[in-house]
């Protein structure tokens, strides 16, 4: 029973560690070969770790093989175009200029409905206005909508906009983020006086606190602050 | 590419590690052959001591490797061979001699059945 656990953990440490080295997308944007490759990784965790007449060093091997596979497919794909048009196969366009392409759409074994039901996930209910349609190699289809259909753009109505970068995570679930802060050259003196004027005793009792481009703190504190307060 | 060349080097080391261990397991089996041919001669001319001492050297012999290759090789190939290793001690203190040489046979079929298994085939990959 414990030798079981142990396979168990082991197995799945480095299934995780795996899969983690794969790279940080997730199942819906592999690509076939990759899915291929996440998926025999996971079931060749399974196999030793249900069987123990199998020693799980050939679990292991298999696991490692696979990796050095994985990673030498993609280092090919990044320094080579034809290598990855073959690894990947190559986008297909559906619908150029406002068409349909019948036999490109026949040739990417893909039908009507399934183009109507990706064209609904990316808010798109009228063909009319599509003007570019690309079905892309993990299955996902891309839309460029016609001028008249895209919705207006600050540039379009030449409205000026301000910059907006990404807004810093100070405190986080209690906990000071201290890069942040040094990112953004302030100092834990400071949040602890900006909690104080927002009533909060410190940064035990946030949830989250972020700091926008602006200067702009938000604070949420935490849920049994709330009702203290109240 | 870090981890290509960290992969590469694990490879590598596999590949290596994985011919040594089937030059070390050919060269060993090769061995205990030997040895079981010994005591088949021992005793197909009825010298129970002289054979029950060769297999208590094997016996020896075959519990040490069997911790080293437990890692490597299916467990129950293994567990079969030290399971004939004990029947024929006991066919051999009983002086049973037919059934001492079919438990021979056996343990040579099953050594090279290890043997077999571990080689790098075509048959033995498809």
């Amino acid at each position: 029973m414990l030798i079981t656990l142990a396979r168990t953990l082991f197995l799945y440490t480095l299934v995780m560690i795996t899969m983690r080295l794969m790279g940080k997308r997730q199942i819906a944007q592999l690509e076939p070969f990759e899915l291929v490759i996440a998926i025999m990784i996971a079931e060749l965790g399974v196999i030793p770790m249900q069987d123990r007449d199998i020693p799980l060093i050939n679990g292991v091997i298999a696991i490692a093989t696979l990796l050095f596979v994985q990673v030498t497919f993609s280092v090919l794909s990044l320094k080579s175009i034809w290598f990855r048009s073959v690894l990947d196969g190559r986008y297909t366009v559906v619908i150029a200029n406002g068409m349909i392409q019948e036999t490109e759409m026949r040739k990417a074994r893909y039908n009507l409905d399934e183009l109507l039901e990706q064209l609904r996930l990316n808010s798109v209910f009228d063909l009319e206005d599509v003007e570019f349609a690309i079905l892309e190699t993990s299955g996902d289809l891309s839309v460029l909508l016609k001028s008249q259909a895209r919705p207006v753009t600050p540039e379009d109505l030449q409205l000026k906009t301000e910059y907006e970068g990404l807004p810093l995570v100070l405190i986080l679930d209690g906990k000071v983020m201290k890069t942040e802060l040094e990112k953004a050259q302030l100092s834990e003196g400071w949040l602890r006086t900006e909690l104080e004027k927002r009533g909060v005793k410190g940064p035990p009792d946030v949830l989250i606190a972020s700091l926008s481009t602006t200067g702009k703190l938000f604070v949420q504190p935490k849920e049994r602050q709330r009702l203290r307060k109240a | 590419m870090k981890l290509w060349i960290t992969m590469f080097v694990v490879m590598v080391i596999i590949v290596v590690g994985g011919l040594y261990l089937e030059n070390s397991i050919l060269k060993t089996t090769n061995q205990i052959s030997h040895t079981l041919n010994t005591i088949k001669d021992a005793v197909r001319n009825d010298q129970w001591s002289q054979a029950l001492q060769s297999l208590d050297g094997l016996t020896e012999r075959w519990s040490k490797l069997k911790e080293t290759w437990s890692p490597f090789i299916h467990n129950h190939d293994l567990q079969t061979f030290t399971l004939h290793l004990a029947r024929l001690k006991a066919y051999m203190e009983t002086a049973e001699r037919g059934s001492a040489l079919a438990e021979i046979t056996n343990l040579e079929l099953q050594l090279i059945e290890i043997q077999q298994q571990e080689i790098l085939s075509l048959k033995n990959v498809l």
